[in-house]
């Protein structure tokens, strides 16, 4: 098997990344991303604000991904011919922001929902996320992942940016989903 | 009924929970499955059958949680907040963030909306 050659093309500015993994998201290499990530930003004199939340943006964008692969893989074994690879990569821009994105396999079946969520959190403001932050915290009852359901709105709020997404037709049966989340 | 003591993990904070009164969680707390974790300290809370006259102060020094965590602790503060709303024990939560965390200070403040105890903020040392 192989990865879409769409998976492939994907490069970042090699000048530009702090961290990036390429490949079947093990919880090892989950566990490893974000300790040398943090490491990295702890060697490179990142404020602390700034470093706790893109500590916070990338704990629940790397266990999101790694959950969804490991849903996906407990359904096929493969997107109908293609591996079901990740992509985590954090940038650092000039303008002293950083950009997080990850990718991953999800049935087309799941993307309006997806598409509904992100567009839902989107459209909140700073005081509105904090509000449905709360009301959803006291409210949500436990998937069987073991998560709250909360996952977009603490993105967004820790963020404080829209989230960028977007998805890339792999073929009848998948998609890519690609996350973008900027912190400055 | 004898402490809770679970040491701190990589990814798991450090328990302290004495029947005395005292209770601490520090450290991170962003294990995958978070319910695993926590289901012994709901359980230990459950099981306390007599209550100390000076009542429960749990200290919260969280670096870091997840989503999955958030919830476990609501639990947690949900379990205590029965206790100290039965009127015979108090219980109140003092919440300790590193200085100039300001987003662990706004995470605390949530929770103080959401249960009905007394808590305090403060900077840890």
């Amino acid at each position: 098997m192989q990865n879409h050659p769409f998976f492939q093309s994907i490069v970042f500015p090699p000048e530009s990344v702090v961290l990036s993994f390429k490949g079947y998201l093990t919880q090892s290499v989950v566990d490893d991303y974000l300790a040398t990530m943090e490491e990295r930003l702890s060697q490179g004199g990142v404020a602390l604000q700034l470093k706790k939340r893109l500590m916070n943006v990338a704990i629940e964008a790397v266990q999101n991904v790694y959950h969804h692969q490991e849903a996906l893989s407990a359904e096929t074994s493969d997107s109908d011919g293609f591996d079901l690879d990740s992509l985590v990569c954090l940038t650092s821009n000039l303008d002293g922001c950083y950009k997080l994105t990850t990718l991953n396999v999800v049935f087309k079946s799941r993307i309006s929902e997806l598409d509904e969520k992100i567009k839902w959190v989107n459209g909140l403001d700073a005081e509105s996320l904090r509000k449905a932050h709360i009301e959803l915290l006291g409210k949500t009852e436990f998937s069987e992942k073991g998560g709250a359901g909360l996952g977009f709105l603490d993105l967004a709020r820790k963020s404080g940016k829209p989230i960028e997404y977007r998805f890339v037709d792999i073929n009848h049966l998948c998609s890519y989903f690609i996350l973008t989340l900027t912190i400055c | 009924m004898d402490k809770l003591i679970i040491e701190q993990g990589v990814k798991t904070p450090r328990i302290e929970f004495d029947p005395s009164g005292f209770m601490k969680i520090t450290g991170r707390s962003v294990p995958e499955n978070a319910i695993e974790f926590y289901h012994p300290i709901h359980e230990w809370i459950n099981k306390l059958s007599v209550y100390p006259e000076a009542g429960f102060k749990l200290i919260v020094q969280l670096e870091y949680f997840n989503t999955s965590s958030s919830k476990c602790l609501l639990d947690l503060f949900r379990r205590l907040e029965s206790i100290h709303l039965q009127g015979n024990c108090s219980v109140s939560i003092s919440w300790l963030y590193d200085e100039g965390d300001e987003d662990m200070l706004e995470s605390g403040e949530d929770y103080q909306q959401i249960v009905k105890i007394p808590f305090t903020f403060g900077k840890a040392d």
